[in-house]
């Protein structure tokens, strides 16, 4: 009974409607900022890419079909298209070497330690880096991003099945590279 | 998946629920443990809280992004990778940008054209290294030149190098209407623009007509134009503005030096200016009062003719010079030229869209912004407190913002109401349609020939004497005519037609011509629209400029723009749009045609045979569950689209469907994104006691009744009010007016929160099925309620179907 599908507020905002325009904006800014910030670890570099995954939503609306992938999977590419575009041109300020993130995880003193203590941003980063993409995107979006398992599969356009998989898997490799 | 992934998702899925590690944790491998153990650190990871000003800010750029969506779409990558790779000057734009704009704003003419970081970044980071082959001009120059198909031929496009320190490009276009360096082709002709002959007099002129150096232009009221130069540069005139031609050799960088100078006399400007990196070329704009000669930039002139010229610049810089005296105005700043002065200092330029909540003498306060008012300030539309207006302004010196300009966007639609149905009885000063009472007064607008029965929709007020207000009363299509209604400017007047704000209209002999007319009045016309899409006039009468409505029908073309009839309009966050309506379908048409000719909709309406029980409203939310707005209960169903996240008390669109037993179906309710100002709100409740001078209202609420308040209708209980508080300064509230929306007729029981949907109403309103217009073309099976049947019967229709 409830309009919250993103077809109809898309729908609208390929219209002009702004208000539609900005209810997308709405459900997804913390979203995207959560997913760019546990990609780039920096939060002013993560409110950029957040404004700038926006603007490009609304540049390329008009281009954007329903039929072929949901709203929210197409939003996350533009957020990973970004978020290549300034590994690649910024990528010795974001990414930590790997070396010193294990140099890092060596320095803990106590397994007991609070999690967040261990576990910064920069070192999950840093190992995310080294796994699997598909992986990678599973478990950011599941667990850093907070999806639910379907939010997660519609995002990779991929199966509930597949997606069960991939965080699995990816939770593995994560904690060999952790180590 | 293996039992194993399905086992580990169970226990994530228990983690997520809430449960403690531990506990998920129990029965499950060493590995998985650890995974899970991963898995829950991993969620502990908080992200740092985003700040509320840096997403309001994003918000508000994504807005004006939207608005001037067309320019956008082709240059999204690499200004902001050039964002985001120069990192310190991105921050210095954001902080420039905080300090400068609301953001710049949406709709109105003449518009800003560039985003806030866009401007922003120009004079820093040259940004050679993500130049986009082309970045079209404003909107409105892109439809210009679209209509050319210029910009479908990609040869005709060519980057411009880039301009060193400035980070502008514009594309050369070259034009196949305009032939010479010596010739300007006129674009995008809105209402009345003329072009003065010889001889002194002025000749209207149309699209694409070139002019030539030594002529004068210019616009009347809703009216605009702009003038495509040879070299891909561009001027557009806004209303009542009038520029001559004073030197024009606009030759391309391979053919030489350019020379554009125009000499505006009054009213508003926006140029474009192709860049050109050469010292000989020169595009002036002399002014009476001083000039300004641009390179390659975009940039607006205002000459008013009570206050100093203007030049604001958009992007690049401006050399404004008077009483020799140059300052460079460079993006985002502005400068006024005072008589026999020097241009006053360059300051920021300060754009936006926001609601008016206060209105003083010296200061207004738009979008929680205040805004010093002074005698140069241009105020358009005659906004009031609860409007939306766009502002353009500058800070002064000593930091505070002064308006130069405010003009209305749009009256939120707050106790406005649109009804469609069957006239059941016609009085005096009140009609009962659709059951429900309308009054009806001196200033409402009834079409000629309705009677009881007739199908008709009206539009109105919720406002002062206990009723709905009519402003307007007009009869529904009943297929063989659709009926127009709108102001425009006279262009044209032939003996058999006109064009009217370049729409054609056929007169004849039963036109009622009002007055004197003459080519260049703003007029008021009605008529119908025929078959053969001929706008057949039936009344043209003047009208003053400021009350430029219209109201049109026709099948829906296009909805992106929206066009209707043959008449491209815009919609606004305020336009009331029925759901659902797509392309073809038949629709009603009402808004405001804004001071340069741009034809905006305050409402749409579907019209088929579902819609003519229908109602559209703007209350407050009630109860949830069910549904109550501003104290109407509202049946919802599976079909009813509701947006989310509305909670009690906000403001919300309701359309409703009146159905056979009296109650309320909603199609659909909107959530309004109404920002509540600092001094005054209005809040719609319904009247549940009335003891002596005590008033309860249905959440509890007590009112006293003093003489202190205004208390304007009669009060009732079942009565749905509207009631003005105002915050004081110490933070207090203080209820200044209560106005009686709706008195129900026949009394409805006191809606209660939590209760079902009134009861079916009296019998008379079940509906009866009749032949309408039997034997004519327009004959027609319809469903009208037994209480219109009567009035039906007593002009020809029969009961029963149609043979």
């Amino acid at each position: 009974m409830f309009d919250t599908s993103d077809a109809n507020l898309v729908r609208r905002a390929q219209q002009g409607n702004k208000g539609a325009i900005g209810k997308l904006y709405d459900r997804y800014q913390e979203q995207m900022f959560r997913f760019a910030w546990s990609r780039v670890g920096d939060r002013q570099l993560a409110e950029d890419i957040t404004g700038e995954i926006f603007t490009r939503m609304v540049t390329h609306l008009p281009e954007y079909r329903a039929t072929a992938v949901p709203f929210s999977a197409w939003l996350y590419q533009i957020a990973r298209n970004l978020i290549t575009d300034v590994y690649r041109r910024q990528d010795s300020r974001i990414l930590q070497p790997l070396e010193n993130a294990h140099l890092v995880a060596e320095t803990q003193e106590s397994p007991d330690m609070m999690v967040e203590h261990q576990l910064t941003i920069e070192k999950i980063q840093a190992a995310l880096e080294t796994i699997d993409p598909q992986q990678r995107e599973a478990v950011t979006l599941r667990f850093l991003t907070g999806l639910s398992l379907r939010e997660a599969a519609e995002t990779m356009d991929c199966s509930v099945a597949a997606l069960k998989s991939l965080q699995h898997r990816g939770l593995q490799a994560l904690r060999v590279a952790l180590k | 998946m293996t039992d194993l992934e399905e086992l580990f998702q169970q226990r994530i899925e228990q983690l997520e629920a809430g449960e403690p590690l531990a506990v998920c944790q129990q029965g499950l491998p060493a590995e998985e443990a650890a995974l899970l153990q991963l898995a829950a650190d991993l969620r502990q990871v908080n992200a740092p809280a985003r700040a509320p000003e840096q997403v309001a800010q994003q918000r508000a750029h994504l807005l004006t992004l939207a608005a001037d969506a067309p320019a956008s779409r082709t240059h999204p990558l690499t200004a902001v990778i050039a964002w985001l790779t120069a990192r310190p000057v991105a921050a210095g734009a954001l902080a420039l940008a905080a300090v400068v704009v609301l953001i710049l704003g949406i709709g109105l003419w003449p518009r800003p054209s560039a985003p806030a970081h866009e401007i922003a970044q120009e004079p820093e980071t040259g940004a050679a290294e993500s130049v986009p082959t082309a970045i079209l001009p404003a909107p409105g120059a892109v439809n210009n030149v679209a209509e050319t198909a210029v910009l479908t031929d990609p040869a005709a496009i060519a980057a411009v190098p880039t301009q060193t320190g400035s980070g502008l490009f514009l594309p050369v276009i070259t034009s196949p209407l305009v032939t010479t360096a010596g010739e300007a082709a006129l674009q995008n002709v809105r209402g009345l623009v003329e072009v003065q002959n010889e001889d002194g007099s002025w000749t209207a002129v149309a699209h694409s007509a070139l002019v030539q150096a030594g002529q004068s232009l210019r616009t009347g009221p809703l009216s605009s134009a702009s003038l495509l130069f040879h070299d891909g540069s561009q001027a557009a005139l806004g209303p009542q503005s009038e520029v001559a031609i004073a030197e024009l050799n606009a030759l391309l960088p391979a053919e030489g030096f350019r020379t554009i100078v125009l000499s505006q006399r009054q009213g508003v400007s926006h140029h474009q200016v192709a860049f050109r990196g050469d010292n000989g070329s020169r595009y002036e704009v002399q002014t009476p009062t001083g000039s300004g000669i641009a390179r390659g930039t975009k940039f607006d002139v205002s000459v008013p003719t009570a206050a100093p010229a203007r030049f604001t610049v958009t992007e690049g810089r401006v050399d404004v010079s008077q009483a020799n005296r140059t300052v460079s105005v460079t993006a985002g700043q502005t400068t006024s030229l005072p008589e026999n002065e020097p241009p006053t200092e360059p300051a920021f330029l300060v754009t936006g869209q926001g609601e008016v909540t206060a209105i003083g003498a010296d200061a207004w306060t738009i979008a929680g912004q205040t805004f010093a008012i002074n005698a140069s300030t241009v105020i358009s539309g005659d906004p009031q407190i609860g409007d939306v207006v766009y502002v353009e302004g500058h800070l002064a010196a000593d930091g505070s913002r002064v308006a130069d300009r405010i003009t209305l966007v749009y009256t939120p639609p707050l106790n406005q109401f649109m009804l469609t149905g069957a006239v059941e009885a016609m009085g005096a000063e009140s009609w009962q349609v659709a059951g429900q009472t309308i009054a009806i007064d001196q200033n409402t607008a009834v079409a000629a020939g309705i009677e009881v029965g007739d199908q008709v929709r009206v539009t109105g007020l919720v406002q002062a004497n206990g009723s709905l207000l009519a402003t307007a009363v007009t009869l529904l299509a009943d297929g063989e005519t659709r009926p127009f209604d709108f102001t425009g400017v006279v262009q044209t007047i032939g003996a058999e037609t006109w064009t009217i704000s370049g729409v054609v209209i056929t007169v004849d002999s039963s036109t009622a011509i009002d007055g004197d007319v003459a080519v260049g009045d703003t007029v008021r016309v009605q008529g119908n629209i025929l078959e053969d899409n001929v706008w057949r006039a039936a009344t043209i009468t003047l009208v003053v400029p400021d009350q430029a409505t219209f109201s049109i029908t026709g099948p829906v073309e296009t909805m992106d723009p929206w066009r209707v009839a043959g008449i491209n309009f815009e919609v606004t966050p305020g336009t009331l749009i029925a759901p659902d309506i797509t392309v073809g379908d038949l629709v009603r048409v009402d808004g405001r045609i804004l001071p340069d000719g741009t034809w905006v909709a305050d409402r749409i309406e579907e019209l088929d045979d579902d819609s003519w029980l229908e109602i559209i409203f703007v209350g407050t939310v009630d109860g949830r569950d069910p549904w109550i707005v501003s104290g109407l209960p509202l049946v919802t169903n599976e079909q009813t689209l509701i947006d989310e996240g509305i909670d009690i008390g906000d403001l919300v669109r309701v359309t409703a469907r009146i159905r056979p037993d009296g109650t309320w179906l909603a199609v659909r309710i909107d959530l309004l994104e109404t920002e509540v100002g600092e001094s005054c709100v209005t809040i719609t409740a319904v009247i549940t006691q009335i003891i002596n001078n005590q008033v309860t209202l249905s959440d509890g609420t007590v009112i006293t009744l003093t003489d202190a308040l205004n208390v304007t209708g009669n009060l009732q209980v079942g009565s749905v009010v509207a009631i003005i508080a105002c915050v004081n300064e110490d933070g207090t509230i203080t209820i200044t007016e209560i106005i009686v929306i709706y008195n129900p007729l026949p009394p409805t029981p006191t809606p209660v929160p939590g209760t079902n949907p009134p009861p079916p109403p009296p019998s008379g309103n079940e509906n009866v099925t009749i032949c309408h217009k039997p034997g004519t073309p327009a004959q027609q099976t319809k469903t009208v309620p037994q209480s219109a049947l009567g009035g039906h019967l007593g002009h020809g229709d029969t009961l029963g179907p149609c043979p």
